[in-house]
């Protein structure tokens, strides 16, 4: 196995739970900043006709999303001899699902950050 | 066979090679079983401890049904009724279904996986002691009638000293903690040997999936455990001592509680449900007779599962009061849940419609699992949208959900996998005279109980009351369900007749009665203590397919390790990825030592549960104590290169790999540290931003130079714990030494200024945050005094001659001990200088 391979093994390897990983950090992030935005009442702070506090929960969405989009790409850039053994490519299409598994759950978490009324 | 160097040994002749291998692998007789740790005896005893629970469990169920069989019953009172249900959610969930499943693990994934035992079997021996007397301790509160009685759930503050004065709540929080040692130690366990010791060749990807699935499952265990335990020591120490975690009068909060114990508690579903359904997936391809569907598929919708499940928590607490929005995220993950557990689903039809299914008494099992936990599954995506959630919570509907959920996803896949591996327990032939007649009891009774259960909710009935007025409406419903449920406990009881007249007058079968491809199969029915004479080489998915006569080629040595060497008991261990071999593991021999060890730890236990505070540091020492004389029996006193391990090959010892399984231990079990710290710091956090009665009225402010001394001390034995370990230190052992004991320098500077801090701590008693303050420190302050008790080993180790350059592992496995404590360091001395300067803004 070359340099390469096994680096891109350990990566998809990351991939496998790496996508979640963001997923469970940006869920995290959410109901702790809007339990202390709630809190602190930053709802009732306006950016531009959209609570600060709304507005700083999309950046914390939109940055895990970013991350997401990243880490799909870095996967997907691994070097092809690594499809030489069958455990990297089981391990690289494994990961590429999971991150993109996890992708969806963070759009479908994303929705909810416009459905409703934030602290009441 | 005493060949120690890398001259591979002929095989002996296969009779002669068995009993070798039976004389250093076998457990003695009489009180020697005692003694055992081979992972055939320490998993069938789970099993059966757990059966035993889950008869218990049952009873105490049909006991709720006949008091709720007819309204205004007179059958138990309210304080009876109480201590029923609540022990009837905690039998089944802590003492039958998590076991019942380590008990499986236990004894299937050596065979699965291709090895002799688990990686750390004294440990296995030590979680079921730790077990077996953690549930002696709460069934004996039944029989005492002082049983918990506040809900498998223990919501504050009615398991409050206020409202519980009595032993039951104490009996619950530290009766099942003392279980959950063995959880937490089993998920270790598990996952080393999965990741550690497989067949050579077996690589990730032709993993069977049963081993994916606990492999995730023990993941989950290791940070889903800690909140729940970290969480019984809190409320055990607000009724103990009065510290008011859970106080709203004093800065504390009883939704603290309900977080920790749903951060554990949701998790906890899935860890009971992937098991099983891992068991799905290895039984029905064979019965399917054909390959499963969407391997890697699975792969990836197991690893989701995990992730989604830890963040449902909150729709356990959707009627509290937290912001819309926040019941949003939850119900989010809630419901996308659905998705991958679908994904399963989907694969286990398309394998059954893609391949030729036979009706076997297993296949019933999983066709009922079908059924049932699909009808589970969707209800449970109705809960998951908030608004139906409030019109339903806390009532009969909920019951009905939860049962369809746990029953159809564990009871009905462990039903088919005790049918299915009955056999490679008895090497008996399986027979189905009462296996057909027991699933239409255990079916029909099932729907009778609990279908009806959900009109009984939406109807109003409540959870958790022991009676209901006649013109309620619920009453024939009721008389419906109580009837179903005597109808399953007969199934029940025919299942278990059915399993001992199999086991003991069963004819005797061959080896692999269903066609099976995985490695299970390939050892002799039922399996020799070390399962395999030799071990195999794996290319294949499903190696017993592509070799059908692989077990008899074992049994005649041809495979690995096919010899004893020095009376030791050995097993190979592989790299984690390719499944390449890359070290020669030393198992150990039968020993009392984890049974002294429980009972060392059940006298801590008892101890705080009869508040006889001066025993309980005596036998907590004593515990460490009989723990720490495990080690006389490991490593080597000599470096040795690497060793034959048959086919021309050889390979490290286990004492001389840089991959040695305790090493990873070590991380798994700073991981699990790591979340139970978190779950404390998220208290502290939480009860400063949601509790009522804050800012407290006194603030803590911690001197800056003791402060420095803490974290002077730290830095010091980190850096030396680090150093100790370094080839160049491993070399000398005086140099090793002499950083060692700087170690121990460094943390016992470390452990003077965390005693300097907790003397100056206001009253714990009189709030929240002081109360906070206090956990942290005595943490913070516990890994210090263990960091001067983990160098000190070192040092003895080291002069014990088991320590050189090529066998650092003494010394590398407890170098990360010394780096986490200094971050715990940091975070918590970060917290306390950091919060008061944030309350006082």
């Amino acid at each position: 196995m070359t340099v390469r391979t096994t680096i891109g093994t350990r990566l998809a390897v990351a991939g496998l739970a790496g996508g979640f990983c963001v997923w469970a950090v940006c869920f995290t992030a959410l109901y702790a900043v809007l339990s202390v935005g709630c809190a602190w009442n930053w709802q009732e702070v306006s950016l531009g006709g959209l609570s600060a506090l709304r507005l700083g929960l999309i950046a914390i969405w939109l940055a895990h999303v970013v991350l997401l989009v990243w880490l799909f790409a870095v996967l997907r850039r691994q070097p092809a001899e690594s499809a030489s053994a069958p455990a990297a490519i089981f391990l690289r299409r494994a990961g590429l699902a999971a991150t993109a598994a996890a992708f969806c759950a963070i759009l479908w978490l994303g929705l909810t950050l416009h459905t409703t009324q934030i602290c009441a | 066979m005493t060949d120690s160097r890398a001259t591979n040994p002929s095989p002996p002749s296969p009779l002669r090679l068995h009993k070798q291998l039976d004389a250093v692998w076998g457990t003695p007789p009489g009180w020697g079983r005692l003694k055992a740790v081979n992972h055939n005896i320490v998993g069938r005893r789970f099993i059966v401890t757990a059966f035993v629970f889950f008869v218990i469990g049952g009873v105490l169920a049909m006991l709720i049904r006949a008091q709720l069989a007819t309204p205004r019953s007179a059958f138990a009172g309210p304080e009876i009724y109480n201590q029923l249900f609540t022990m009837h959610g905690t039998v089944m969930m802590f003492l039958f279904a998590i076991p019942m499943f380590e008990g499986l693990a236990m004894y299937l994934l050596p065979k699965l996986l291709g090895a002799r035992d688990m990686a750390f079997p004294r440990l296995s021996a030590y979680g079921y002691w730790c077990y077996l007397f953690g549930g002696a301790m709460l069934i004996a509160s039944l029989f005492a009638g002082v049983a918990p009685d506040s809900g498998w759930f223990m919501y504050t503050p009615l398991s409050s000293r206020t409202h519980t004065p009595g032993i039951n709540a104490d009996v619950w929080l530290l009766g099942v903690t003392f279980v959950e040692i063995s959880a937490l130690s089993a998920a270790i366990e598990i996952i080393v040997t999965i990741l550690k010791l497989r067949a050579p060749g077996m690589s990730l990807d032709k993993m069977p999936l049963f081993a994916w699935y606990l492999l995730v499952t023990a993941f989950m265990m290791l940070f889903g455990f800690p909140p729940l335990i970290l969480g019984s020591i809190l409320l055990e120490t607000e009724r103990a001592f009065g510290f008011p975690f859970f106080d709203p009068t004093r800065g504390g909060d009883p939704l603290l509680w309900q977080h920790l114990f749903w951060l554990f508690g949701h998790p906890e579903v899935y860890i009971i449900f992937l098991p099983a359904a891992g068991a799905v997936s290895t039984i029905l391809p064979v019965l399917a007779r054909r390959e499963i569907i969407g391997y890697t598929w699975i792969v990836v919708a197991v690893v989701a599962l995990a992730f989604l499940s830890f963040g449902l928590w909150v729709h356990h607490m959707f009627t509290v009061g937290i912001p819309h929005l926040a019941l949003a995220f939850f119900s989010s993950a809630s419901t996308a849940v659905a998705v991958p557990t679908a994904i399963q689903i989907f694969a286990w039809i398309g394998t059954l419609m893609a391949g030729r299914p036979q009706l076997k008494v297993p296949m019933l099992y999983l066709l009922g699992f079908f059924s049932v936990f699909v009808v589970g599954g969707l209800t449970g995506v109705m809960l998951a949208i908030v608004p139906f959630n409030w019109q339903v919570h806390d009532t009969h509907f909920v019951v009905a959900h939860l049962h369809y959920v746990l029953v159809g996803g564990f009871v009905f896949p462990m039903l088919a996998a005790a049918y299915y591996w009955l056999p490679h327990f008895t090497g008996r032939r399986p027979r189905y005279d009462l296996g057909v007649p027991t699933f239409w009891l255990i079916f029909i009774g099932f729907n009778l109980t609990f279908l009806v259960m959900h009109w009984t909710g939406l109807m109003g009935m409540p959870r958790r009351v022991y009676t209901y007025a006649p013109d309620a409406g619920w009453t024939w419903l009721n008389l419906v369900s109580s009837i179903g449920g005597f109808m399953m406990a007969m199934g029940f009881a025919l299942f278990a007749a059915d399993m001992f007249l199999q086991a003991r007058f069963g004819r005797r079968g061959a080896r692999n009665p269903w066609n099976a491809p995985t490695l299970d199969w390939a050892t002799p029915t039922p399996p020799p203590s070390y399962n395999f004479a030799s071990l195999p080489s794996v290319a294949d998915r499903a190696p017993l397919a592509a070799t059908p006569d692989l077990g008899v080629k074992l049994a005649a040595g041809n495979g690995y390790l096919g010899f004893v060497r020095d009376g030791r008991l050995e097993t190979l261990g592989v790299d984690m990825v390719s499944g390449r071999i890359n070290q020669v593991i030393r198992l150990p021999s039968p020993t009392l030592l984890p049974l002294v060890s429980a009972l060392a730890t059940g006298s801590f236990f008892v101890a705080l549960l009869f508040k006889l505070y001066t025993l309980a540091p005596i036998a907590f020492v004593a515990a460490i104590a009989t723990l720490l004389l495990w080690t006389r029996t490991t490593g080597a006193r000599a470096d040795s290169g690497p060793v034959a391990i048959g086919h021309g090959e050889a390979a490290l010892p286990q004492s001389e790999s840089p991959a040695a399984p305790a090493r990873q231990a070590m991380g798994l079990a700073l991981a699990a540290d790591a979340t139970a710290y978190l779950s404390l710091v998220f208290g502290l956090l939480f009860l400063w931003v949601v509790a009522p009665n804050w800012p407290p009225p006194e603030l803590f402010q911690p001197g800056i130079a003791v402060s420095a001394l803490a974290i002077l001390g730290s830095v010091v034995a980190a850096l030396a714990g680090q150093q100790a370990a370094l080839p160049g230190s491993l070399a000398s052992g005086t140099r090793r030494e002499g950083w060692l004991a700087l170690a121990i320098a460094g943390n016992g500077l470390a452990l003077i200024a965390w005693v300097l801090l907790l003397a100056a701590v206001p009253d714990p008693a009189r709030h929240g945050y002081a109360a906070s303050v206090f956990a942290l420190l005595t943490y913070t302050a516990l890994h210090a005094a263990f960091g001067i008790l983990f160098a000190a080993y070192g040092i003895r180790r080291s002069r014990s001659g088991f320590v050189s350059a090529a066998r650092a592992l003494d010394i590398a496995v407890l170098a990360p001990w010394h780096s986490f404590t200094l971050a715990l360091t940091g975070v918590t001395l970060l917290l306390l200088h950091g919060l008061p300067m944030a309350m006082g803004s």
